[in-house]
């Protein structure tokens, strides 16, 4: 009887904003055969330190990331948090 | 008068003349004979496509009757008006009398391999997503990693999710041992992306934050809000201001934080 694990990112989603979404899938393989599966979720946002991310993801987000994705997305952030700060002024 | 009977493409004619009352006279269906009458004829080999069987009374018979492939051990059986569809000698499917129908193990749906353990739902491992109000489709469960970002370290890093349909729950344990350059207000990493809200079906997503422990400041309690269009969580302290509450624009987490807490929110499909 032999043992192993395998794991492969299986799904990568790309956000309309360049949020970078994928999902690792881990099997546990007894003699080739599966006898069970779990998954982990990660997301990445625009410039998001890379470092320890599965090659084919950086690819995607390298792709992704143009300036103008990381521009807009910063940008978006920026707004909201101006927007939370004049509520909190506000209150 | 004559009797025609159409097999493959050839067209023959029996003569009434030459069937015997009881219809016993045989025809010859490739090698076997066939008979008309009371007589019972085993055929082997048989393709029938478009077969239609029917009965004007009663579609199933009450007593067991069943339809059997020796070599897979595959039948098809009624057993009191109820439908059963057996492999490997075990029930698969039951449709009892009143269109009620009992799997008793797993079903797969959107060609999904159904699971081998337990009994339940499998979905595709990718969502086929339906715009129908009425219809679910899709669960998953898994686990994610919470996150500062930056150059924050952990000792503990713990994340687990439920989606059903659109509904994502979280739920997160972090405990940061150096907080660098991490985020002291936002954690990342969300397993799906937070829908953005398009009226009142999908408002603004709040958590719960069980604990939170070595924070930076004082506070009154904490509010945690994922974040639409994001995969973040923004956490925001709040202290007592006269009869009311205040929210505090500071720096929550630091080193030695120990945050607990859950949410729910849609995400887009």
């Amino acid at each position: 009887m032999s043992l192993t694990k395998q794991i492969s990112v299986d799904q990568i989603t790309v956000t309309e904003n360049g949020i970078i979404l994928y999902r690792e899938v881990s099997r546990i393989m007894e003699d080739g055969n599966q006898i069970s599966q779990s998954y982990h979720r990660s997301s990445l946002v625009p410039a998001q330190d890379l470092t320890g991310v599965p090659s084919n993801v950086v690819a995607i987000c390298n792709l992704t990331w143009t300036q103008e994705v990381i521009d807009a997305y910063q940008a978006e952030i920026a707004a909201r948090q101006a927007q939370k700060e004049a509520e909190l002024h506000g209150a | 008068m004559a009797v025609p009977n159409i097999f493959a493409n050839v067209t023959t004619s029996i003569p009434l003349s030459q069937l015997d009352t009881n219809f016993a006279t045989a025809i010859t269906l490739g090698n076997t004979a066939v008979y008309l009458g009371n007589t019972t004829t085993t055929l082997g080999n048989l393709t029938l496509t478009n077969v239609t069987i029917a009965s004007g009374t009663s579609n199933i018979a009450s007593t067991p009757t069943s339809i059997v492939n020796g070599t897979s051990n595959v039948s098809v059986v009624s057993s009191g008006g109820n439908v059963v569809v057996s492999t490997n000698g075990a029930t698969a499917v039951t449709v009892d009398t009143g269109q009620r129908t009992t799997f008793p193990t797993t079903i797969g749906v959107g060609a999904a391999t159904p699971s081998t353990s337990g009994s339940g739902i499998t979905f595709p491992a990718t969502q086929s997503a339906s715009t129908n109000a009425n219809t679910l489709d899709d669960y998953e469960e898994g686990s994610w990693t919470p996150t500062l970002g930056g150059s924050a370290t952990y000792s503990t890093q713990r994340g687990g999710y439920v989606k059903v349909g659109r509904l994502v729950f979280i739920q997160c344990q972090l405990v940061v041992s150096a907080i660098g350059s991490g985020s002291t207000t936002t954690i990342s990493g969300l397993p799906f992306s937070v829908s953005n809200p398009s009226g009142g079906a999908d408002a603004y997503p709040e958590g719960t934050v069980g604990y939170l422990n070595g924070s930076n400041i004082n506070f009154y309690s904490v509010v945690c809000n994922p974040q639409a269009n994001t995969s973040t969580v923004e956490f925001t302290a709040q202290s007592i201001l006269g009869s009311g509450y205040q929210n505090v624009t500071a720096a929550l987490f630091t080193t030695g934080t120990h945050i607990q807490f859950s949410s729910f929110y849609y995400t887009s499909t």
